[in-house]
C-alpha cells in the first residue's frame, strides 16, 4: 500500500484554541477510513487543511508525496457540509463546471445517477429542495476519479433512505485504489464500510486502526468501542 | 484555468447586469424614438409621461451604475468568503488566477456599463447633438495637447491609462474591503462596509492633500514661467498621480491575495 497521505506535528490554532494539536498520521491509498469523533473534536479542521480551506499554525501534510499546493488539489475530492454551488446554476451548468476544472471527471457517469434520480439538466438549484442538492453535490464529488475523496459529514441531518443511498453511491462509485476519507459522529452507520478509523479527540488522534483488528482486539464493534472512548 | 474562471465570472454577471445595461439601453432608445410624444405632444400627456420616463430613466441610470459595482463585489464576496468558497478554494487553481479572473470580469462590466451610460445619454441627445457631443471631447484634449505642447494621440492614451488605472484602483479597492471585513468572526459585511467608509475618507483626505500640492506648485511654476515648464510639472504631476495609483493596486491586490491565501477563514 502507498503512502496517499502523511501528516506531521500538524497543530492548528483559532486565537487562543487549538482545533489540532500536534497530529501525526499517515492514510494509505485503497482503504475507506472513518474519521471519528465528537463535535469540536478537530475533523472538520484537519479536512479543510487537507482541502487547503485554512492553514496549518506548524506541522506538515504530504499528499501523494507533495506538499500541500494546486496540484494537490486536483488529486483530493472534497464533499464539504455545506451546498457550495451557487444557486443560480443549472445541474447542466455544474456538470460544465467540474469537467472543466477537473480533468478527471466522469461527465456520463454523472448524468447516469443523475438520470436515476430523475434530476434534469436544466433543473436551477435555487429551487430543488436540501435533499437534492445534497445528492447532486455528491454526484459530481463521487463522479471524479480522484486518489482521495474527503467526505465531511456526508449522512448527517439526512432521513434513512437517503442514507442509504448516500452510502450505496460513495461505495459504487469510487476507485479501489482511491482512498475514502470519511468524517462522521454516526458510526453504526459506516462502521460496516470502514476498512480503518480513526479517533479524534481534542484535536489529538487517540486511536488509528484497522477496523477487523480493533474488533478483535476489543471483541467489541466500532461504535461501542467509540462510545467507550468518547464516553462523556 | 484564467479563462475558464473567467468564464463562468462572465456566465454569472451576463445574467444579471446584461439584463441590466440592456434595459438602460432599451428604455433610451424608447425615449429616442418616442421623442415626438414626450417632447412635442399636447402638453398635459406630454408634460405626465415626460416625468414618468424622466423618473424611469434616472433610476434606472443611476441604478445600473451602482447596481454594476455592487453585484461584482458582493459576487466575490460569495465565491471568495462565504459557502461558496469551499468550492473555489478547492479548485486546481491559484489564488493570483481567482483574483485577475474576478478583476478582469469585473473591470470588463465596468466599462461596458459606462459604454451603455453613454450611449443612453446620446440616444437622448439625439442624432442632431451627437456632433455637438464629440467636439466636446475634440475641444477638450485639443487644449490640453495646445497648453501643454504635445500631440493629441499622447493626452488621450495618458487619460485611458489614467481611467484605466484609476478603474483598478475602485476594484481592488472593494476587493481589499471584502477582504478585510472577511477577517471578522461575523458581521462581515458590516465590517467592510465600514472598512470602505474609512478607507474613501482616507484616500479623498490624500487627493485633497496632493490636490492642493500640485496647485501649488503649478501656480508657483506659472509665474513667469515658459509653457514648458508647465508641461514638465503637470507632467511631473500625472506620473505621481500615476505612481500612487499603481503603489495602491499593488497594496489592495498584495493583501486581498495575503489573506485569500494565508488567513482564509471560511465559516
Amino acid at each position: 500500500m502507498n503512502q496517499l497521505v502523511t501528516c506531521k506535528n500538524l497543530t492548528k490554532r483559532y486565537g487562543s484554541k487549538l482545533a489540532l494539536d500536534n497530529v501525526s498520521l499517515s492514510l494509505e491509498s485503497g482503504k475507506i477510513i472513518g474519521l471519528l469523533g465528537p463535535n469540536g473534536s478537530g475533523k472538520t479542521t484537519l479536512i479543510k487543511i487537507l482541502n487547503q480551506l485554512t492553514s496549518p499554525t506548524s506541522g506538515e501534510v504530504l499528499v501523494a508525496g507533495n506538499p500541500l499546493c494546486v496540484q494537490t488539489k486536483s488529486l483530493i475530492s472534497y464533499l464539504p457540509d455545506r451546498m457550495y454551488l451557487g444557486n443560480w446554476m443549472q445541474v447542466s451548468d455544474a456538470i460544465n463546471f467540474f469537467s472543466d476544472f477537473y480533468t478527471d471527471f466522469d461527465r456520463s457517469r454523472a448524468q447516469d445517477m443523475l438520470a436515476k434520480l430523475n434530476i434534469r439538466l436544466s433543473d436551477t438549484i435555487r429551487a430543488m429542495s436540501k435533499g437534492t442538492k445534497e445528492k447532486l453535490q455528491l454526484i459530481l464529488v463521487m463522479s471524479r476519479r480522484a486518489a482521495l475523496y474527503c467526505l465531511d459529514e456526508p449522512i448527517a441531518g439526512v432521513d434513512p433512505a437517503a442514507r442509504d443511498y448516500i452510502l450505496s453511491t460513495i461505495l459504487n462509485n469510487y476507485d479501489p485504489d482511491a482512498s475514502i476519507l470519511i468524517s462522521t459522529h454516526l458510526i453504526s452507520d459506516v462502521e460496516n464500510i470502514l476498512d480503518e478509523v480513526i479517533f479524534i479527540r481534542n484535536g489529538s488522534v487517540v486511536l488509528q486502526s484497522a477496523v477487523d483488528d480493533l474488533r478483535i482486539q476489543k471483541g467489541k464493534s466500532v461504535d461501542h468501542v467509540f462510545r467507550e472512548v468518547f464516553k462523556c | 484555468m484564467l479563462g475558464k474562471l473567467l468564464k463562468y465570472d462572465w456566465k454569472y454577471s451576463w445574467r444579471l447586469l446584461g439584463l441590466l445595461n440592456g434595459a438602460l439601453l432599451v428604455f433610451s432608445l424608447l425615449g429616442q424614438l418616442g421623442s415626438p410624444v414626450l417632447w412635442h405632444g399636447s402638453r398635459m400627456l406630454s408634460g405626465i409621461l415626460t416625468v414618468l420616463y424622466a423618473f424611469i430613466y434616472v433610476l434606472l441610470f443611476s441604478g445600473s451604475l451602482i447596481a454594476t459595482q455592487i453585484i461584482l463585489v458582493v459576487r466575490y464576496y460569495r465565491n471568495f468568503y462565504t459557502d461558496e468558497g469551499y468550492l473555489l478554494h478547492t479548485l486546481p487553481v491559484t489564488t493570483s488566477e481567482k483574483i485577475w479572473a474576478k478583476f478582469i470580469n469585473h473591470l470588463i462590466w465596468t466599462f461596458i456599463n459606462i459604454l451603455c451610460l453613454m450611449f443612453s445619454v446620446l440616444c437622448l441627445l439625439g442624432p442632431a447633438q451627437w456632433e455637438n457631443f464629440f467636439s466636446l471631447f475634440s475641444q477638450f484634449f485639443s487644449s490640453i495637447s495646445l497648453g501643454l505642447n504635445v500631440p493629441v494621440p499622447v493626452v488621450v492614451l495618458a487619460a485611458l491609462a489614467a481611467m484605466l488605472l484609476s478603474l483598478a484602483f475602485m476594484i481592488y479597492s472593494l476587493y481589499f474591503c471584502v477582504s478585510i471585513g472577511s477577517l471578522f468572526p461575523s458581521h462581515r459585511v458590516l465590517a467592510s462596509i465600514i472598512t470602505y467608509v474609512l478607507l474613501y475618507c482616507v484616500i479623498q483626505l490624500g487627493a485633497f492633500i496632493y490636490l492642493i500640492g500640485t496647485v501649488t506648485t503649478i501656480d508657483r511654476r506659472m509665474h513667469g514661467i515658459q509653457p514648458a515648464s508647465v508641461a514638465v510639472t503637470v507632467g511631473l504631476v500625472y506620473t505621481g498621480a500615476m505612481l500612487l495609483l499603481l503603489a495602491g493596486n499593488a497594496a489592495f491586490y498584495g493583501f486581498s491575495y495575503f489573506i485569500a491565501h494565508k488567513k482564509l477563514n471560511l465559516d
